[in-house]
């Protein structure tokens, strides 16, 4: 009875373990983050999908030949972009679950910079 | 009955010298001379005829020589270049008739370039109304929106309408509008507007 016990407590822990390392890696969980001074704003798609609050969100809207991006932070702060920059376009259409958003805009709105890193750093959606 | 005939002619011919002779009133002396001459003379008619006869070989002789410069084929080459060049008139005499809208197939093909061309420039001002119109129309909603202060999900609907026909350009630069005004604080977001 106390071998299998024993056994039993060190396939566990070996599942586990392996779980554990399963999901090992550089995680980045970055939340929406803005800044007003320097005009950008950015965030983990997916982890800021995976938030507990409601509150937060970052995407971009793509109407083929124009899109505009949003984001919102914790504290309710909205920043907006709105561009046709064919590279803007290009990076805007790669954004996967697993992608990292910045954008910056400039005092009429135009989105000024849209960068999109997609990986193994962000967390999967759940 | 020949012999009988040619003297009668002869009588005639007399008949008619001596009414020359004594021109009726009012008929020229000059018309009566040449009346007489070729009927005192039926050797002169025969010439006339002969001349006449010279003529037309020498006219249809011509017309052969013009003929001959018409181009034709030496070579199965030439042929096959003069019969492009046939097929190509035959087609800028289309292009022109369909073009201008003429009847007839032969009319000249450099008319049919200006008429094209103000086709597409009426199209183009058509376009260029539409585009104006909905450019209008989105930056409305912007402006709507911009009173109450608050971007709408019935606003988020009737920009991508309007902007739906745009360029890529011109609807950015209205949702431009839309961004700047959020950023400044000046638009908030509705929570309907975040539905798709």
């Amino acid at each position: 009875m106390k071998r299998k016990t024993t056994a039993f407590a060190i396939g566990a822990a070996l599942t586990l373990g392996i779980g554990t390392i399963a999901y090992a890696g550089l995680h980045t969980m970055i939340p929406v983050t803005i800044n007003d001074p320097a005009m950008f704003a950015n965030g983990d798609v997916s982890f800021v999908h995976n938030t507990p609050d409601s509150t937060q969100f970052i995407f971009c809207v793509s109407q083929g030949t124009s899109a505009n991006c949003l984001a919102r932070d914790l504290a309710g702060l909205v920043r907006s972009c709105s561009t046709a920059n064919p590279a803007h376009l290009a990076a805007i259409h790669s954004i996967g679950t697993s992608s990292f958003l910045l954008f910056q805009w400039n005092e009429a709105g135009q989105c000024t910079s849209v960068t999109v890193r997609t990986g193994s750093l962000t967390v999967p959606k759940v | 009955m020949h012999v009988r005939h040619r003297a009668d002619r002869l009588a005639h011919g007399a008949e008619s010298l001596k009414v020359t002779t004594s021109p009726a009133r009012g008929a020229s002396p000059r018309a009566v001379g040449f009346k007489s001459f070729t009927e005192k003379r039926p050797m002169n008619r025969i010439a006339i005829v002969v001349i006449a006869c010279l003529g037309v070989m020498i006219t249809f002789l011509l017309y052969l020589r013009i003929a001959e410069r018409v181009p034709t084929a030496s070579n199965p080459g030439e042929a096959e270049i003069i019969a492009r060049l046939d097929r190509l008139e035959r087609s800028i005499a289309q292009l022109a008739a369909t073009s201008i809208g003429a009847p007839s197939a032969t009319a000249s093909a450099t008319l049919a370039a200006p008429a094209a061309s103000s086709r597409s420039e009426s199209d183009g001002e058509h376009v260029a109304a539409l585009r104006a119109s909905a450019i209008r129309d989105g930056n409305d909603i912007v402006d709507r929106a911009l009173g109450v202060g608050q971007w709408t999900a019935d606003d988020v609907r009737a920009l991508a309408e309007s902007t739906g026909t745009l360029d890529g350009e011109a609807a950015a630069a209205i949702h431009a509008r839309v961004a700047a005004a959020i950023n400044s604080d000046r638009l908030k977001i509705a929570p309907s507007a975040l539905r798709p």
